[in-house]
């Protein structure tokens, strides 16, 4: 399977070369060593909890006149707007957590563009099963042949994380889509 | 609407017998322009929802998780589009007028209609010109109610007819025809909470949710007119008077007869650029150099000359620019 294939390193790809994390300690709970017997999952959500939500980018004026961008709820989107797909995950367990692989099917009536500035960047795949760079995708054209692929064609996105989350770290990730 | 301030008409008509006079009005009408959309828009009151999945190592053990499902419902955004269908002139003997109001929003819309023609007595009644042949046939065509339309699926083209109430009553100067969303209309942003449909919040879009044309009644040849109409298309497919967008000046001149070195003169507006090789007469392209045809344009001005008319004529000229 290809955890196991991530895990020994055999897949190229783009790695989170670092990761938002925030160690938090445990009182009384001395993170175990890695090489510790394994644990079950905690029940109902395992060690690790994962939010998904939809924002929509707003303009916010700030007290000096300039205005920044702040991602709200998206409550009120038509076609063509744009929305950002952010993803947190905690490791809420007492352990450190390996090869995370976080994977997002591109919900129906969205098209992908992009990762969120401030993520790191996702791999994506056009079929779901073979992930990269949109670059070096192709995807089957309608006159016959292959073409390049274009962020309307990703399907998935995935991101896998380099380096394992200490219990009590967290992070997030986000793209960037379009209401088609 | 888009009023620009200035969109003037300069009118040069040289050499008119018998010194008659032209009294041109500037007439503005906002057509907004379909723009085929890449993909077809998601209706409103779909629920666009997002799960991630999530895989990871502890301890040894392969975990796989997933994530909320977190569902946002798409809002209604309530468009329009009128368009006038044919080109035939209008004049006291016209029955019925042709229209075409599209949905340009992503909802079941309804919306209503209402006439003008600065006469008392305005034709008032539209009908769904069911068979699209510009006339009406009590026998097929529908009449609509108060001007309502029945509610029309996103995209839904609807050709329609401003019918006159009795003989010769597209007497006025103008016909306005104009057309709004039953939801609501306004500003582009205006929201009307809750009343999307599936129950989510209706925005008004680009166009205001509401449009308007004029179409220049051609008045008897004894008096001669000349009309001036306008359609703005933005990049973005809407109506808005932007940067960029593309404005089309239609000019319809009624010419009695006879007459002598009939001319037409309009100046391109400024803060816009001449669209070079828009200028036409009767749907012909004239060449924009000033040589043998009857036309020229300039980054200054059009001018088409129509010469000695032994005849009545009705001619159009039409030519766009670009604003900057």
């Amino acid at each position: 399977m290809f955890l196991r294939k991530i895990a020994v390193g055999t897949v190229a790809g783009a790695m989170l070369a670092a990761v938002p994390v925030v160690a938090k300690p445990t009182p009384g709970k001395p993170a175990p060593p890695a090489s510790g017997k394994p644990a079950p999952p905690a029940p109902g959500g395992g060690p690790l909890s994962l939010v998904s939500e939809i924002k929509i980018e707003k303009r916010v004026p700030a007290a000096d006149g300039t205005t920044r961008m702040v991602l709200v709820k998206a409550d009120k989107i038509v076609p063509g707007d744009r929305v950002v797909f952010v993803l947190t995950y905690r490791n809420t367990g007492t352990q450190p957590l390996g090869n995370l692989v976080l994977a997002n099917p591109v919900p129906r009536n969205i098209a992908y563009r992009g990762g969120n500035p401030g993520s790191a960047a996702p791999e994506v795949s056009v079929d779901g099963k073979t992930f990269g760079t949109l670059s070096g995708l192709r995807v089957a054209a309608a006159t016959g042949g292959a073409r390049a692929a274009l962020p309307d064609d990703v399907t998935t996105v995935r991101w896998r994380l380099a380096s394992p989350l200490a219990a009590g770290a967290q992070g997030q990730l986000a793209f960037q889509a379009v209401l088609k | 609407m888009s009023g620009q301030g200035h969109h003037s008409v300069s009118k040069a008509w040289r050499d008119i017998p018998f010194g008659m006079s032209f009294a041109a009005s500037v007439l503005l009408a906002t057509t907004a322009i379909v723009c085929p959309a890449a993909y077809a828009e998601t209706e409103a009151g779909a629920p666009i929802t997002n799960t991630a999945a999530l895989r990871f190592d502890v301890a040894g053990q392969d975990v796989a998780i997933r994530s909320n499902t977190v569902t946002t419902l798409v809002a209604e955004r309530l468009d329009i589009a009128l368009a006038r269908r044919g080109t035939d002139p209008i004049t006291a003997a016209t029955d019925a007028l042709a229209i075409l109001l599209t949905n340009r929003g992503n909802g079941q819309e309804a919306f209503i209609l209402a006439a003008s023609d600065g006469s008392a007595t305005p034709p008032t009644r539209f009908a769904i010109d069911v068979d699209g042949d510009g006339r009406y046939d009590p026998a097929r065509d529908q009449l609509l109610s108060g001007g309502r339309t029945p509610p029309l699926a996103p995209g839904t083209q609807l050709p329609l007819l401003l019918l006159a109430d009795v003989a010769a009553q597209f007497d006025g100067v103008q016909n306005t025809i104009s057309a709004r969303a039953v939801t609501g209309s306004g500003g582009p942003g205006t929201i009307f909470a809750g009343q999307g449909d599936g129950g989510g919040d209706a925005i008004v879009g680009p166009t205001g949710a509401q449009a308007q044309i004029v179409v220049p009644t051609v008045g008897n040849a004894a008096q001669g007119s000349l009309v001036k109409t306008q359609s703005v298309l933005a990049p973005d497919g809407s109506a808005r008077a932007t940067s960029g967008a593309v404005i089309t000046y239609t000019l319809t001149a009624s010419v009695p007869a006879p007459s002598r070195g009939v001319r037409i003169d309009d100046p391109i507006p400024a803060g816009t650029r001449y669209v070079p090789g828009s200028l036409t007469l009767d749907a012909a392209t004239l060449s924009d150099g000033a040589d043998t045809d009857a036309g020229s344009a300039s980054a200054d001005g059009i001018a088409v000359a129509l010469g000695t008319l032994t005849e009545p004529a009705i001619h159009t000229v039409v030519f766009k620019v670009r604003i900057q």
